[in-house]
């Protein structure tokens, strides 16, 4: 039997609520708010109540796909990289900076979503960026 | 179970500001048509009686 | 406190009595839920005092139940305080947990946080620290039953009215254990209402509190919108207590919920 609880922030919006993940035996299997973190002090919204289910979701994706003849398929890394940069080029050759979009989101760190704007401004040319959890 | 659920049930409403009055129970067999007809013709006088709930203005 | 708490712990887990013991530890500056199994972990456990006596109380029955459920043949020693001993012995009543696979390690809370909870009992039968304090009498459903009948709706109605469906009432309590929920339910309730049936959704809740809610207070503490749920549930608890005489985990936890078995009457 290996039971934690491990503090972690909820990833759902930016308010950044403190909650105690249950992990048994290897898998997350609850959510408790955390009492004395000061964003939140012990309370939760219904979506961080259940931010344990999706982390087994089997809906999530694990490997990159690439929508070939209509259908999602798995491709590498390396595939998909070349072709979204290739795709990202092509557009913004043709439409300029401004026909382009990026999304950030609050499941990754603030080094990451500070990339992501980096890069849109200082490499693609745009200011469209925006954020899965503008609420 | 009923009985006892209705009972619990006329309080908690009181305490919620709604006249327990409104809730009631009546045991009626199919076979008792009169009885019936007396029931709902008495629930719905005390309702008239009581008159529109606050719930519903409240609305 | 803490020192007698942890002694008792040791004690336990040293002599294999237990598997593991459910308590609060102190993790990265925050204080959370912990499963100590090892008598060398001790050194951080706390019994939830922060700032204020009691101001950092987890439904550990609950994570317990949920444990137990997984690992049923094991033996769990957990922290508690009065109401959590409530919170067992209704477990046990409604078949939840099984008393023998439990050991349960008391404290009694001081006069300030009983006066605060208005717990009627602030301390378990037995317990390793703390001292008896005086139980506290209902004030706040006194308060709402002062009011006129008109006042009350417009009371609750206004407190209800601020909910944010979040289910943390429901998520948080220790004796709310039933596998599908009648709150989830589209013949019940208009799932998709925001903000709630208003008061249909509360009084819901209110019904299936009633001959379980051992009044720990922990919905209130959950609820980002603030609503006195805990002086609702006590009033539940006295209707039940004026209509058939039983309060839950306060007696023997053999003694049934008057609503879970047929029984009498009620004098109504």
């Amino acid at each position: 039997m290996d039971y934690r609880t491990v503090l972690t922030t909820c990833a759902y919006c930016g308010c950044g609520c403190g909650l105690y993940l249950e992990v048994l035996d290897g898998r997350v299997v609850n959510t408790i708010p955390c009492k004395t973190t000061p964003v939140n002090e012990g309370k939760l919204c219904v979506k961080g109540w259940n931010i344990h289910e999706f982390i087994h979701s089997p809906n999530r994706l694990t490997r990159p796909l690439i929508r070939k003849n209509g259908a999602l398929t798995e491709a590498s890394w390396e595939e998909a990289l070349d072709y979204t940069a290739g795709r990202l080029w092509e557009i913004k050759e043709k439409h300029g900076s401004d026909s382009l979009a990026f999304l950030a989101s609050a499941k990754v760190t603030n080094e990451e979503n500070y990339l992501i704007q980096k890069f849109a401004r200082a490499a693609v040319g745009t200011n469209n960026v925006d954020h899965c959890a503008r609420l | 179970m009923t009985t006892k659920r209705i009972a619990v049930m006329k309080q908690l409403l009181a305490f919620t500001g709604i006249e327990q009055d409104r809730l009631q129970l009546e045991w009626v067999s199919a076979a008792e048509g009169p009885k019936f007809a007396q029931a709902i013709t008495e629930f719905t006088n005390l309702i008239k009686a009581l008159g529109p709930s606050r719930l519903k203005v409240a609305a | 406190m803490n020192e007698k708490v942890k002694a008792k712990v040791k004690e336990l887990l040293a002599s294999g009595r237990i598997k593991g013991f459910w308590g609060l530890r102190t993790m990265q500056g925050n204080i959370g839920p912990f499963l100590f199994s090892s008598p060398d972990d001790l050194d951080e456990l706390v019994v939830g005092d922060r700032e204020r006596p009691g101001d950092t109380r987890y439904p550990l029955n609950k994570l317990l139940v949920n444990l137990a459920r997984c690992y049923p043949e094991e033996v769990f020693g957990v922290l508690v305080r009065g109401c959590d001993e409530r919170g067992l012995k209704t477990l046990y009543s409604w078949n939840q947990l099984n008393p023998e696979k439990v050991v349960p390690v008391g404290i009694a809370c001081p006069q300030e946080l009983a006066e605060a909870c208005e717990c009627l009992k602030p301390f378990p039968d037995e317990f390793v620290a703390g001292e008896k304090a005086e139980g506290s009498e209902f004030v706040s459903v006194a308060n709402v039953e002062s009011l006129s009948l008109e006042s009350r709706l417009e009371h609750w109605l206004d407190q209800f009215a601020k909910c944010i469906k979040c289910y943390g009432c429901r998520d948080i309590c220790p004796v709310c254990f039933c596998k599908e929920c009648t709150l989830e339910k589209d013949d019940f309730i208009h799932t998709g209402d925001l903000p709630p049936e208003n008061p249909i959704f509360h009084l819901t809740r209110a019904v299936h509190m009633a001959g379980r809610c051992i009044d720990c207070g922990l919905c209130n503490e959950a609820c980002p919108a603030d609503i006195p749920l805990r002086t609702l549930y006590k009033k539940v608890a006295d209707i039940i207590d004026e209509e058939f005489h039983y309060r839950p985990g306060y007696g023997d936890p053999k003694e049934k919920s008057p609503l879970n078995i047929l029984g009498e009457a009620p004098k109504h």
